[in-house]
């Protein structure tokens, strides 16, 4: 039951990162400590942001803690990251278009967000390198620790830098992340008037200009000719599912019926929701 | 559109199976557990004191978080 968060993560901290912050002969437990706090950095900051801006969700502190005093891997339940941030990201989208003040700010997962909206259009996209990924982006035989498609948009741009990077962070979920701190270069219009100019490019797209299977082979091979995450792609059976997407008392429906496209199927009118929302005031 | 299981899949590489990260009961007290759980730890000397947690936060503070960071520069040292 391999669980990404302790995979990569606890073996990192272990093996490639520091405990910055802590003593030289620092015994096992303020490590363990580190890793709670590193993990709720890591849920509260880039896969669950909240409104509060400068708290992270009070439940992470009991997944953080399960996945911190795990002694094994197999001790750390494989809970579902992927249909957590979905779920989170999903009702974030809901929540933001409501919004009229003019600090409001947008929850969930906004990386997924960015990578989503680069694969697709190129309104916004950074400017970055599109030669397939190098061999520095593969230190691990583990091909669970290989660059995932999103790594594209986060790879550093010289190979030095990059170096620097590696050898902390051999997982591709934890790359992606300690990359995204990385300034990223736009084009002029981005930086300025970027509001405007998005709105207008965004009202001139036509059909051609959408990438509707970003992930077809050919793609995934033009991008990574050694290949992916061995996570990227993991259970294609559930990508049509319509199940509850759930992370704490969000529960969001899977609707990959308004984006057949994307599986190479034909669009129909999308059916009502299998799941419809429930009003937040009856979530006790 | 809408980003989907498979995005999340093949962009973040994060597990689509799994059990759900579900709602949890978080004890009253979660921000001194929190404390006393953190209290122990072998910090640099030359780092002082633990600042105590902020009182009014709603969740645990970044901030106090970040006391107990993971450097990424340390092992280049």
């Amino acid at each position: 039951m391999n669980n990404i968060i302790y995979n990569y993560v606890y073996l990192s901290i272990y093996h490639f990162l520091q405990p910055g912050m802590l003593a030289d002969e620092a015994d096992e437990y303020s490590v363990s400590r580190s890793l709670e706090a590193y993990l709720l950095w890591l849920l509260g900051n880039i896969m669950f942001c909240n409104g509060h801006g400068n708290t992270v969700d009070k439940i992470l502190l009991v997944y953080a803690r399960a996945i911190a005093d795990a002694q094994a891997e197999e001790e750390v339940p494989s809970w579902s990251w992927g249909a957590a941030v979905l779920s989170c990201t999903y009702h974030a989208l809901c929540d933001a278009c409501m919004k009229t003040e003019a600090n409001g700010m947008i929850t969930g997962c906004p990386l997924l967000l960015q990578l989503w909206a680069y694969e697709r259009i190129a309104v916004g996209r950074p400017r970055v390198s599109l030669a397939p990924y190098e061999d520095a982006l593969y230190v691990d035989d583990h091909d669970d620790t290989w660059p995932t498609m999103g790594t594209i948009w986060m790879r550093p741009h010289s190979v030095r830098f990059f170096y620097f990077y590696s050898g902390f962070f051999s997982s591709s979920m934890h790359y992606i992340t300690s990359s995204y701190i990385l300034q990223r270069s736009w084009a002029p219009s981005q930086t300025r008037r970027s509001y405007p100019e998005f709105i207008r490019e965004l009202d001139q797209l036509q059909p051609d200009d959408v990438v509707w299977e970003p992930y077809s082979a050919e793609a995934i091979v033009a991008r990574a000719p050694r290949g992916l995450s061995s996570w990227c792609g993991a259970n294609p059976g559930l990508w049509l599912t319509t199940a509850a997407l759930v992370y704490d008392i969000y529960v969001e429906p899977h609707c990959p019926d308004r984006v057949m496209r994307q599986f190479g199927l034909r669009q129909r009118f999308p059916l009502p929701a299998p799941l419809h929302r429930v009003p937040r005031q009856d979530h006790g | 559109m809408a980003p989907t299981l498979q995005d999340v899949s093949f962009l973040l590489g994060l597990p689509v199976v799994g059990e759900a990260v579900g709602p949890r009961v978080v004890p009253p007290g979660w921000m001194d557990d929190l404390q006393a759980r953190f209290a122990a730890v072998d910090r640099h000397p030359g780092l002082g004191p633990v600042l105590p947690h902020p009182t009014a936060a709603r969740g645990p503070s970044k901030r106090w978080l970040m006391q107990f960071q993971v450097s990424h520069s340390i092992a280049y040292e």
